[in-house]
C-alpha cells in the first residue's frame, strides 16, 4: 500500500497543473451545487411556511356511481371479451371496502352541486343523513337539517343567523366547466329534476375549511343492490346521485397511502381499453396547500436545476479530459512500471489513489467555499444565512464520487489492460480485451 | 505560413474539425434561441387565442403565481381556494382548473385586502404612456344564468358570463370577424345596444332571456334577478392548434360597450364587482416575452399572463403554471460556449499529442514559439469562426421570419442581426482564444531534441 501512494505522490507532483484543474472543477462543482440546493430548501421552507393550513382531516373525493368490474384482459382479438359487468358504488358492500383502507375513520357520501342564490355563487354540499360528516359541522346557532328542503347556511355570510326560518331560493346549474376526466359513456346520472329549489334556512355553521364551506343540506340514502344486466346499453342511478365522498383520516398527514390503497382496490388494468373507472376521479388532500406552494417553488426553481445539471455536465467533461491527458502523458512510465514487475493491479490503485486524493480534496474545499459562500456572501430568501444540509452535501459528495468514478474508468482500464509493448510504443489499448 | 500550415492541419484532421465546428455551431443556435427568439413570436403566433382575449397580455390585479421576487419579498400567506363562478375571467377558457379544483392565492399579510379598483386604472394609465404597448382595455364582466331545455324536456340552468368588448381592435387589429362561425355573417357594431355575439361553449341564441342577478348588500343576488333579453347577432370560434382540443372557449357572451353599460345600470353593480383585469395589445410580437418579464418586474402585486403561456396550458390541458421560472437565458448562453470551448480544448489537447512529432521537426527546423503558437491558434480560430458561423446562419432564417413577419423597420432588423452575428462570434472566438492555451501550451513544451530522442 506504501508503494501505492508514495507513487500516487510522485505522479501528483509531477501532474501538479493538471490535478490541481482537476481538484478546481470537482470544487467549484461541489461548490455551487450545495450552494444552489441550500438556497432552494430555503426558498421551498419560506414558500411552504406563508401556506394557510386546510385545516381538514379529509380526503375530499368526486366519483362516479358506478365502475366497470371484468374488463376484457387480452390483447388478441380473436379472444373474446367477457360480457360487460358493472358493480355499483353507492352499495354498502363497496363503501365498506373503502371504509376498511387502513388510516380511513370514516366515510361519508355527498352531492356536490353549484349553487345560485341571493348569497351569490356557493357549492351546496348534500350529505347522506346519518354521515360521520355532520358531527364535524361546527353548528353554531339553530338546528341540523332534518329534511331535504331545509339548509344550513356558512357564518361568513353576513348577518347570518338572521336568515335562520327564511326561505331561499337556490337555482342549480348543470357542469359549467368540462369535467377533467374521461367518464364512461355508459354511466347516466339522473339530472335534478328541480332545478329551482325553495330552501329553509335551520341554522348556521362555521366553516372549519375552504374545503366546506357552501351551503350544507340534506341528502337522501341512495343505494343500489347490483346491475344485473349484462353487456348494458347504460348504467343508471335515479336522482339523487351522489358525486362526493368524503373520508375522515386517523392520521390526516398519510392522507396519500390511503389514496394509494383506494387507488389499488380499484385499479386501472393495463390490458383494459376504456371505460376501467375507478370510483376515486378528483382528490383534494389535507395537504393540498402545502403541495401546491412546493409545486409553485419547483416550478420558479426549474432552471436553476437545470443549469446545475449543466455544470456538472461541464465538470465531468473537463475531469474526464484531464483524466485522459494524464494518463497519455505517462503512459511510458506506466510501461516501465509494468517492465519492472509492478502488478496492473497495483498501477491502477495508484491511478485511483491520484483521483481520490483530488476528489477528496476538491470536495472539502467546495464544502468550504459553499461554506464561506453562504455565510458572508449570499443570504436566503428568507433573510437568514443559508445553512448547508446534511442530505445536500451528501448528495453533492456522491455526485462528485459517481462523476470522479466514470471519468477514471477508462483510463483506469487502460492501464490495467494495456501490455508493456503498447504502453512504451504508444500503440492502442483496448478498454477490454478478449480472453483467448 | 504558419496560419495556412494551421489551417491545413484542420483540413488534415476533417473528422475532429468537423466535431469542434458543430459543438460550436449548437451553442450559437443555443446562443441565437436565447437572444433573439425566445424573447418573442412571429406576428401570427397564438393568433385565436389573442382573438378571443383581445390582447397579448393579461395582468389580473392579485398574486396567484410564485416568482423569485414574490419569493424574497414575502408579505403574502397563500390561501387554498376555489374561484367564485360570481369572478368569471376568460381565463377560464385556458385553465378551468381553479373553478373545478382550486388555487394558490396570495393575501397580504399585513391585514384586510382593499378594492383593487384605484390600482387597476392607475397601472392602466401608465400602461397606456409605454411606447410598445398598442393598446389598454380594463376589462369587466357580468355573469347571468339562463333557463334551457335538455333533449328530454327537462329545464335546467347554464351560466354564463358578458364581456364588453372594444370593438374596433377586435374588427381591426384582431380580425375576428374570420372567427365566425358559418351561418353567421356579423360581429358586434361599434355603439350598438342590446346586441352579444356568442362563443361556441355554449349555444345561447336558442332562446330564452338572461337572467342578471341584482347588488345586494352581500353580493350577487341571483334570487332577485332581472330577465333581460340580447339579441345574439353571431358566434364566433377561436381553435387551438391541437386537434383534441375542440376550441379555445369560455361562457362569454360579447357586448359592446354600450350595453354593458346599461346591464350594470339595470342590475345596480358597481364596477368594483365587474372589474377583473387589463389586458394589454402590443406593436412588436417579437419582444412579446421581454414584455411580460418587465411587466412582471414593474407590477408586483399583479399577475401578468402572456398569450403563449395561456395557450400552452390550453393545448397540453395543464394548469396554468403557478410557478415563474427565472429567466436563465444569459447563464445557458454562457454555459453552452463553455462546453462548446472545453470540447474544443479538448480535441485539440489530442491533436496536439498526436502532432507531437511534426511539431518538434517544425522546431528543428526553425520554427519559433510564436510560429508554433500561430499554427494553434489559427486551427482554434477557423474552427470556432466557422462553427458560430454555421450556426447563427442556421438559425438567421427563423430570426428573420420573427422580425419581419411584425413589420418592423429594415434598419432595426438589419441591427439586430448585425448586433447577434457579432456576439456570436465575439463570444465563440473569445471562448477559442481562451480555451486554446492549453493545447498551445502543451505545443510549447516539445523540444527538437525530445522528438530526436522518441520520447
Amino acid at each position: 500500500m506504501r508503494d501505492v501512494i508514495d507513487l500516487a505522490r510522485a505522479g501528483l507532483r509531477q501532474k501538479l497543473g493538471t490535478y490541481l484543474v482537476m481538484t478546481l472543477l470537482v470544487a467549484v462543482t461541489v461548490a455551487g451545487y450545495l450552494v444552489v440546493s441550500s438556497y432552494w430548501q430555503d426558498a421551498a421552507e419560506v414558500s411552504t411556511g406563508t401556506a394557510e393550513p386546510l385545516n381538514f382531516p379529509y380526503i375530499k373525493a368526486h366519483v362516479v356511481h358506478a365502475y366497470l368490474s371484468n374488463p376484457p384482459v387480452s390483447r388478441d382479438p380473436e379472444v373474446p371479451a367477457p360480457p360487460r359487468k358493472y358493480v355499483p358504488l353507492f352499495n354498502d358492500k363497496e363503501l365498506e371496502k373503502i371504509t376498511k383502507i387502513n388510516n380511513v375513520e370514516s366515510l361519508s357520501a355527498a352531492l356536490s352541486q353549484d349553487s345560485f342564490s341571493r348569497f351569490g355563487h356557493l357549492e351546496y354540499l348534500s350529505i347522506e343523513t346519518g354521515n360521520a360528516l355532520w358531527e364535524d359541522l361546527d353548528l353554531r346557532e339553530g338546528r341540523l337539517p332534518e329534511n331535504s328542503r331545509e339548509i344550513l347556511i356558512p357564518d361568513t355570510i353576513p348577518d347570518a343567523s338572521s336568515y335562520i326560518g327564511q326561505v331561499i331560493r337556490l337555482r342549480v346549474t348543470r357542469a359549467i366547466v368540462p369535467q377533467s376526466f374521461w367518464k364512461d359513456p355508459l354511466l347516466k346520472d339522473a339530472p335534478d329534476p328541480e332545478t329551482t329549489k325553495d330552501l329553509r334556512v335551520v341554522g348556521v355553521y362555521r366553516p372549519s375549511s375552504q374545503m366546506l364551506s357552501g351551503l350544507v343540506g340534506w341528502l337522501e340514502v341512495r343505494r343500489v343492490d347490483d346491475y344485473p344486466e349484462r353487456d348494458p346499453d347504460n348504467v343508471p342511478m335515479d336522482w339523487p346521485v351522489p358525486n362526493t365522498l368524503f373520508l375522515k383520516l386517523d392520521d390526516p398527514t398519510k392522507a396519500h397511502s390511503v389514496s394509494l390503497s383506494w387507488r389499488v382496490l380499484y385499479p386501472e388494468m393495463p390490458e383494459a381499453p376504456y371505460p376501467m373507472i375507478p370510483p376515486s376521479k378528483v382528490e383534494w388532500y389535507p395537504d393540498i396547500p402545502e403541495t401546491m406552494m412546493k409545486q409553485a417553488t419547483q416550478e420558479v426553481a426549474m432552471p436553476m436545476f437545470a443549469n446545475t445539471l449543466n455544470a456538472f455536465s461541464l465538470s465531468a467533461i473537463g475531469i474526464f479530459a484531464g483524466m485522459f491527458m494524464s494518463f497519455l502523458d505517462r503512459r511510458k512510465e506506466l510501461g516501465i512500471m509494468k517492465t519492472v514487475g509492478i502488478e496492473s493491479s497495483r498501477i491502477a490503485a495508484t491511478i485511483s489513489t491520484e483521483v481520490i486524493f483530488c476528489g477528496v480534496l476538491g470536495t472539502v474545499a467546495g464544502a468550504l467555499i459553499a461554506g464561506a459562500v453562504t455565510t458572508y456572501l449570499v443570504t436566503g430568501i428568507s433573510g437568514n444565512p443559508i445553512a448547508i444540509p446534511w442530505t445536500a452535501l451528501l448528495r453533492g459528495v456522491s455526485v462528485a464520487a459517481i462523476i470522479l468514478a466514470a471519468a477514471t474508468y477508462i483510463p483506469n482500464a487502460m492501464a490495467r489492460q494495456g501490455t508493456v509493448m503498447e504502453l512504451l510504443y504508444g500503440r492502442p489499448i483496448p478498454i477490454v480485451r478478449k480472453r483467448s | 505560413m504558419f496560419v495556412a500550415l494551421g489551417l491545413k492541419n484542420a483540413w488534415r484532421n476533417r473528422g475532429r474539425t468537423a466535431l469542434g465546428i458543430i459543438s460550436m455551431a449548437v451553442a450559437a443556435v443555443i446562443f441565437m434561441s436565447g437572444s433573439t427568439l425566445s424573447r418573442g413570436y412571429p406576428a401570427g403566433a397564438y393568433w385565436e387565442a389573442r382573438q378571443l382575449v383581445g390582447g397579448e397580455i393579461l395582468m389580473l390585479p392579485e398574486k396567484i403565481t410564485l416568482s423569485t421576487d414574490t419569493l424574497a419579498t414575502g408579505g403574502y400567506t397563500w390561501k387554498f381556494e376555489k374561484r367564485s363562478y360570481d369572478k368569471p375571467n376568460l381565463l377560464m377558457g385556458f385553465d378551468p382548473s381553479p373553478y373545478r379544483y382550486g388555487f394558490m392565492r396570495g393575501v397580504p399579510s399585513g391585514g384586510e385586502e382593499e378594492s383593487v379598483l384605484p390600482r387597476i386604472h392607475e397601472v392602466a394609465a401608465e400602461l397606456r404612456a409605454e411606447s410598445f404597448v398598442a393598446g389598454v382595455m380594463v376589462r369587466e364582466v357580468l355573469p347571468f344564468l339562463r333557463q334551457t331545455q335538455d333533449k328530454d324536456d327537462l329545464y335546467y340552468y347554464e351560466y354564463g358570463f358578458v364581456e364588453p368588448r372594444d370593438v374596433v381592435s377586435d374588427k381591426e387589429r384582431y380580425k375576428i370577424e374570420e372567427a365566425l362561425t358559418s351561418g353567421w355573417d356579423r360581429y358586434l357594431n361599434e355603439g350598438e345596444l342590446m346586441t352579444g355575439v356568442e362563443c361556441l361553449w355554449q349555444n345561447l341564441s336558442v332562446f330564452g332571456d338572461l337572467l342578471f342577478p341584482r347588488m345586494s348588500e352581500a353580493g350577487y343576488d341571483y334570487e332577485n334577478s332581472v330577465a333581460i333579453r340580447l339579441d345574439i347577432v353571431g358566434e364566433v370560434s377561436f381553435r387551438g392548434p391541437n386537434p383534441a382540443l375542440p376550441a379555445y372557449a369560455n361562457p362569454v357572451v360579447f357586448v359592446t360597450p354600450e350595453t354593458f353599460s346599461a346591464l350594470k345600470e339595470t342590475t345596480g353593480v358597481p364596477d368594483s364587482m365587474t372589474t377583473w383585469g387589463i389586458s394589454v395589445s402590443v406593436e412588436n410580437m417579437a419582444d412579446l416575452e421581454s414584455y411580460i418579464a418587465l411587466l412582471r418586474r414593474k407590477y408586483p402585486d399583479f399577475t401578468v399572463y402572456g398569450i403563449p403561456q395561456l395557450a400552452a396550458a390550453a393545448s397540453n390541458r395543464e394548469s396554468v403554471a403557478s410557478g415563474v421560472p427565472m429567466d436563465m437565458r444569459r447563464v445557458t448562453e454562457a454555459l453552452s460556449f463553455m462546453v462548446a470551448a472545453l470540447l474544443s480544448a479538448t480535441n485539440l489537447s489530442i491533436l496536439m499529442l498526436a502532432r507531437k512529432n511534426e511539431i518538434g521537426i517544425l522546431r528543428a527546423l526553425g520554427a519559433t514559439r510564436w510560429n508554433i503558437t500561430c499554427m494553434v491558434f489559427s486551427e482554434s480560430l477557423w474552427i470556432a469562426f466557422l462553427g458560430s458561423l454555421i450556426g447563427s446562419l442556421l438559425t438567421q432564417p427563423a430570426v428573420l421570419y420573427q422580425l419581419m413577419s411584425n413589420r418592423l423597420p429594415s434598419q432595426t432588423v438589419i441591427s439586430t442581426i448585425g448586433l447577434n452575428l457579432g456576439k456570436s462570434l465575439g463570444f465563440s472566438l473569445g471562448a477559442a482564444m481562451l480555451f486554446g492555451f492549453l493545447p498551445v501550451a502543451k505545443a510549447l513544451r516539445v523540444t527538437p531534441a525530445q522528438v530526436l530522442r522518441g520520447e
